[in-house]
């Protein structure tokens, strides 16, 4: 069902471009559109495979463009609000993977990209990196602070919002950042210790660049 | 390497911190806030920091000769880290709000008596096309030892040409073409 059924105050300030609403709306989804980007899909139909995107950035460049198309203002105003926005958004999702894949692959026929979408299970290659740089994480967490494991749940696990965390915890939203930050340099650090950080992590650009 | 904030949710999908940042990208393209809000946001900032003996420098949104007609909004940018707050290893995220009709962008910060070139990114380099009617610059800047605790004012400089540092300068020296903003590392 999409988001916006039996809720006409919210489609409205949804084709209003109100800030509130649009990110009613891509909570709604994004899970599912990150699904897409993130494992690709396949056209039964031709049995072509398009592969999701390689690495996290990619994965996070690709949603946001998702959303970009789709919540501009020619394709809000165009929206109904009746056909399903869920299948909208996974279409723009399917069609820039598309455009990626042919960018070096010109043979996937332009016909295939309104096929069938069947997203992929998850790939389970690198599942021993994950599953060492995991291992070293939860031994990290479990030394924290409780009210620093606290908050790992609340902002992490669970999914709040900084101001949902703050209210939960008792604290300001201030320093539910100042926690969260401290508690992503901690994670650097034990994943340095471990031999796990410097390994894939691309040099800083400032290093390159030199300053002056 | 894992995104840090996947590693701590236990999954790896996207984690909250992720979507708000792509939320807040989203929405400076689509949504940008009306610039009377931001205006009173900023007079407010400048308030509390007046009040805290501080001063702050306010955007300025020039036009000139060598800022390109034909946008309907000034020049602007905002910079975000990225995971915030900004500390070393952060990645420094430039958001073109609006172009100004602008087809170059140039940046560097000045903290004390340093100054830290971010576009043109090297001595012979150039400043580096905008996106197509603004949005993310396809380079963040990752934040290193040279961004020692303390105040930066990002300096940005839109043209129509792409500028070398000198030019750069020279504009900012003339307070031309230029929108400032403020980065405190704490």
């Amino acid at each position: 069902m999409t988001v916006f059924a039996d809720n006409r105050p919210l489609l409205d300030a949804f084709r209003r471009g109100d800030r509130a609403a649009l990110a009613t709306v891509y909570y709604h989804y994004v899970d599912d559109i990150a699904a897409v980007v993130r494992h690709g899909f396949s056209i039964p139909t031709s049995g072509i495979r398009v592969r999701g995107a390689a690495d996290e950035q990619t994965e996070r460049d690709l949603v946001q463009e998702v959303f970009v198309r789709a919540f501009g203002v020619r394709a809000r105003d165009s929206y109904d609000g009746v056909r399903p926005y869920g299948a909208y958004l996974r279409r723009i999702a399917k069609n820039l993977l598309i455009d990626r894949a042919r960018a070096v692959d010109h043979t996937i026929p332009l016909d295939d990209a309104d096929g069938e979408l069947v997203i992929e299970p998850e790939a389970i290659e690198n599942d021993a990196e994950w599953n060492e740089q995991r291992r070293v994480t939860t031994a990290y967490i479990a030394a924290l602070a409780p009210e620093l494991q606290k908050l790992v749940r609340l902002r992490f696990e669970e999914e709040m919002s900084q101001d949902q965390t703050a209210e939960a915890l008792g604290v300001s939203r201030r320093r539910v950042r100042t926690l969260e930050a401290r508690i992503q340099r901690g994670l650097r650090k034990a994943l340095r210790r471990a031999g796990l950080w410097q390994k894939d992590r691309p040099q800083p650009a400032l290093l390159r660049m030199g300053s002056q | 390497m894992t995104e840090r904030s996947r590693l701590l949710a236990g999954r790896r999908g996207l984690s909250r911190p992720e979507k708000e940042m792509i939320l807040g990208r989203v929405l400076a393209r689509v949504a940008p806030r009306s610039r009377w809000r931001s205006r009173i946001a900023i007079g407010a900032l400048a308030l509390s920091a007046a009040a805290a003996g501080a001063a702050i420098l306010l955007p300025v949104t020039p036009r000139d000769e060598l800022t390109a007609r034909g946008g309907d909004l000034p020049p602007g940018f905002e910079v975000t880290c990225v995971p915030e707050p900004c500390a070393v290893g952060s990645k420094l995220v430039f958001d073109i709000t609006s172009t100004g009709g602008a087809a170059y962008f140039a940046a560097f910060a000045s903290g004390g008596d340093r100054v830290i070139w971010y576009f043109p990114n090297s001595p012979e380099g150039r400043s580096r096309p905008v996106p197509e009617g603004g949005g993310i610059m396809n380079t963040g800047i990752t934040l290193g030892s040279e961004h020692a605790p303390g105040t930066y004012m990002i300096k940005g400089v839109f043209s129509s040409a792409a500028l070398d540092r000198a030019s750069v300068r020279a504009l900012v020296d003339q307070g031309r073409a230029t929108v400032t903003r403020q980065v405190i590392i704490p």
